[in-house]
C-alpha cells in the first residue's frame, strides 16, 4: 500500500526546500543537503534497528521503515559528517560557512517534514482544548509536530536573513540550529505521550542542548577573535 | 559536491515552474483537508457471552468467538493489531507493540494474524520474541467483521468495551501511544 501521507510530506517538504534555496539564492547547496539527509536516515534506521530489532537489519525492506522509529541524532552526525567528507578540498573555514549556510536549508525540510504530520499521523501531541481530532482518535490532542514545523521555518529564515555570517560566526549559527532542534525535541518528548520512560530521551536532548550552546559560545568568540 | 553560488539564471521563474509548484500546493491542500476530515473512532463494540482468551498462540477463531474473548476482556483496555507475515508495516510496527505490552501490564494487546499460513506467523512471533496473546483469523470472517481493508490495522477499546481509536495502516511510536493514552490518560 503507498503511504500517501509520507508521500505528501516529501512532495511538500521537497517543494519548500527547492523554493527556499531559490529564495536564498542556495541551490547549489541542494546536492550536497539531499545526499546528506539520505547518509543519515539511512544511518539513524540502522542505529535504531540495531537496538530494537537487529534481525531487521537483513531485511531491505524493514531497514526503509523510517517511521517505525530512526535514532535522530546518530542519524545528523552521520549527515553532518558525510557532508564534511564530501565537501571537497575547500578549507576548513571556507566549508563552515558552506555548512551554515545549508543548516536553514535543512531546518525547513525538517520543520516542514514535522509539520506535515497531519497528513501521515493527524499529529498527536498532549490533550488540549483546542487543536485537533486525529483520525481514528477520539480526543482533541494540541498538534505539536505542526508548532515545532513552524517553529524551525521561522528559525530558518531568521538564520537565512538576519543571521548568517559575517553577521553571526557560522559555528555559531549551526550551534544555535542544532541546539534549538534539540529544545523543541525535549519539549516534544515533555509533553507528548509516549510507550515507556521519558528519561534516557530527555537526558540526550539535554546532552544535545548543552553541546551545541558550547558550539555556539565557541563559535561566537572565535567570531570575535578573527574580527579583532 | 559543488558549494560556491553560481549566478542566478534568467529562466528561473518560468511557466513550467510556475504550474510545478501549483501541483505542489494542491497535493499538499488535498492531503491537508484529507486528514483533517474528522475521526470515526465510534467504530465496532463486541457483543454476546464471554469467553476467555484460548491458552494457547494462533488459536484459529471465528467472528463470533473473537467477539465473545472481547467481551471476556472487559474491565481492561484491549489493543487488537491486526497482521500477516507479508505485511512489512507488521514487522516494523512488532517491537512497538511489544513495548506497550511491557509498559502496561493493564493493557491487554491481543494479535489477530489473518491471510497468511500459520507455520510463518509462529516464526514471525518467535523472530520478534512477541509474548502478547494471538489468535488466527484463517476465514477472515474476523476481519469482515471488524471492517478491515489494510494491514496492519490497530483498534483501541477501552475497559467498557468502547472502540476509541484506530488506525488504518503503519503507525509511529507517537501515535501508537497516542491510541493508549485515550484509554489510560498520557
Amino acid at each position: 500500500m503507498i503511504d500517501v501521507g509520507l508521500a505528501v510530506s516529501l512532495v511538500v517538504a521537497g517543494g519548500a526546500v527547492w523554493g527556499c534555496a531559490r529564495w536564498w539564492r542556495r541551490s547549489h547547496l541542494l546536492d550536497a543537503l539531499v545526499s546528506a539527509v539520505l547518509v543519515g536516515a539511512v544511518v539513524a534506521r540502522v542505529v535504531h534497528l540495531a537496538f530494537e530489532h537487529p534481525a531487521g537489519l537483513l531485511s531491505p525492506l524493514e531497514l526503509i521503515s523510517l517511521r517505525s522509529g530512526a535514532a535522530w541524532w546518530p542519524g545528523v552526525v552521520a549527515g553532518v559528517g558525510w557532508w564534511w567528507l564530501r565537501s571537497g578540498s575547500a578549507p576548513a573555514p571556507a566549508r563552515l560557512v558552506a555548512l551554515a549556510a545549508t543548516v536553514p536549508l535543512a531546518l525547513v525540510a525538517h520543520g516542514t517534514l514535522a509539520a506535515t504530520c497531519v497528513v501521515r499521523d493527524g499529529c498527536p501531541g498532549p490533550s488540549s482544548a483546542f487543536g485537533l481530532v486525529p483520525p481514528g482518535l477520539s480526543s482533541r490532542v494540541f498538534p505539536l509536530g505542526l508548532a515545532a514545523g513552524i517553529v524551525l521555518v521561522v528559525l530558518a529564515v531568521v538564520l537565512a536573513h538576519w543571521a548568517a555570517p559575517p553577521l553571526v560566526p557560522p559555528l555559531t549559527v549551526v550551534g544555535l540550529a542544532v541546539g534549538a532542534v534539540a529544545v523543541v525535541r525535549l519539549v516534544a518528548t515533555l509533553v507528548t505521550p509516549t510507550l515507556g520512560s521519558r528519561g534516557p530521551a530527555v537526558g540526550v536532548e539535554l546532552v544535545v542542548v548543552g553541546v551545541s550552546i558550547g558550539v555556539a559560545v565557541v563559535g561566537s568568540r572565535r567570531g570575535v577573535a578573527s574580527a579583532a | 559536491m559543488r558549494l560556491l553560488p553560481t549566478r542566478r539564471r534568467s529562466r528561473d521563474r518560468t511557466p513550467r515552474t510556475r504550474r510545478t509548484a501549483a501541483i505542489a500546493a494542491v497535493i499538499g491542500a488535498v492531503g491537508l483537508a484529507a486528514a483533517c476530515g474528522g475521526a470515526d473512532p465510534a467504530g465496532f463494540t463486541a457483543r454476546g457471552e464471554p469467553a476467555p482468551l484460548p491458552d494457547a498462540q494462533l488459536v484459529e477463531v471465528d467472528a463470533e468467538g473473537f467477539e465473545a474473548i472481547l467481551v471476556g476482556l472487559r474491565g481492561r483496555p484491549v489493543l487488537v493489531n491486526v497482521w500477516a507475515t507479508w505485511c512489512v508495516p507488521c514487522r516494523a510496527e512488532a517491537p512497538l507493540l511489544r513495548r506497550a505490552a511491557e509498559a502496561d501490564p493493564d493493557l491487554v494487546v491481543l494479535g489477530l494474524h489473518a491471510d497468511d499460513d500459520v507455520e510463518g506467523a509462529r516464526e514471525f512471533l518467535a523472530d520478534f520474541d512477541l509474548t502478547h496473546p494471538n489468535v488466527s483469523d484463517d476465514d477472515g470472517d474476523v476481519t469482515r467483521l471488524l471492517g478491515v481493508t489494510s494491514f496492519p490495522t490497530t483498534i483501541v477499546w477501552d475497559a467498557e468495551g468502547r472502540q476509541r481509536a484506530r488506525t488504518n495502516g503503519g503507525f509511529t511510536e507517537q501515535r501508537l501511544a497516542a491510541m493508549l493514552a485515550e484509554v489510560r490518560g498520557p
